[in-house]
């Protein structure tokens, strides 16, 4: 997520959230983790979630359920 | 270090926060379905061995019961070990690999893997050849999907194994 996440960096992360938009950072379930990753599509109520640095892994797709909260504020380093 | 960052770096020492990853995995690139393809033609060794195992009869002498039992335990032990194989591999070319336009040049992907998780139940459930055999169908069909969003032509062969089933195989 660099640059604009870095390690060690804390977030906030509203739980509650219903709605979500393209562009909306959130932590979601995968493979068995918590991922910190970017909307880049909704579609039939599913996110594909993908991070910011070119060098982020391949897109992934995940279920609404799956995501945990949008990120609202971030302490950076 | 910014003030805040302290402020929060002295909480979380004692209310730990739950960490956020930035990657599921190693973005390697490295790919490939024959894993899936090996589990699927181990699942159907296994199935052929469970079908010529000779029935357990009464007369059968106590040694002969227990050695019955323990090959048909080992091979349904095996059947279930890589049923779990091939799910996890074909998740993870789903969930890792495979990239919306893969999806948009192979539409029946999402119903193809979906069908072939639900048949590695099965096959995992049961002891079904047909199922097992459809099950490795399914898994072709995902090989050769893989190798053609590389680029590349693919050939079809008889697998060099006691299934003697069909494998892909990428012409590189």
């Amino acid at each position: 997520m660099e640059p604009n996440f870095r390690e060690g960096d804390f977030v906030i992360v509203w739980r509650w959230q219903k709605n979500f938009s393209v562009g909306d950072v959130v932590v979601a379930r995968h493979n068995n983790m918590e991922i910190i990753k970017r909307i880049k599509k909704i579609s039939a109520g599913k996110f594909l979630l993908a991070g910011d640095s070119p060098k982020s892994m391949t897109p992934v797709w995940v279920s609404a359920d799956a995501v945990a909260g949008k990120v609202i504020f971030k302490v950076g380093r | 270090m910014p003030a805040i960052h302290k402020i929060f770096s002295a909480i979380d020492k004692i209310f730990p926060a739950r960490i956020a990853h930035a990657h599921c995995d190693i973005p390697c690139g490295i790919y490939d379905p024959h894993s899936a393809q090996m589990a699927a033609h181990t699942i159907i060794r296994m199935v052929n061995l469970i079908s010529e195992l000779p029935p357990i009869v009464p007369q059968m002498t106590p040694e002969q019961r227990m050695e019955a039992l323990n090959k048909i335990q080992r091979y349904i032990l095996v059947k279930e070990q890589h049923a779990e194989i091939l799910k996890n591999e074909v998740r993870i070319l789903w969930g890792d690999y495979f990239k919306p336009e893969h999806l948009q040049k192979f539409p029946e992907l999402n119903d193809l893997v979906w069908k072939t998780l639900k048949l590695a139940s099965k096959a995992r459930q049961e002891i079904n050849l047909s199922a097992s055999e459809e099950l490795l169908e399914s898994v072709n069909k995902i090989s050769e999907i893989f190798w053609r969003t590389k680029g590349l032509e693919i050939f079809k062969a008889t697998a060099p194994y006691p299934t003697k089933k069909e494998m892909i195989w990428p012409s590189l």
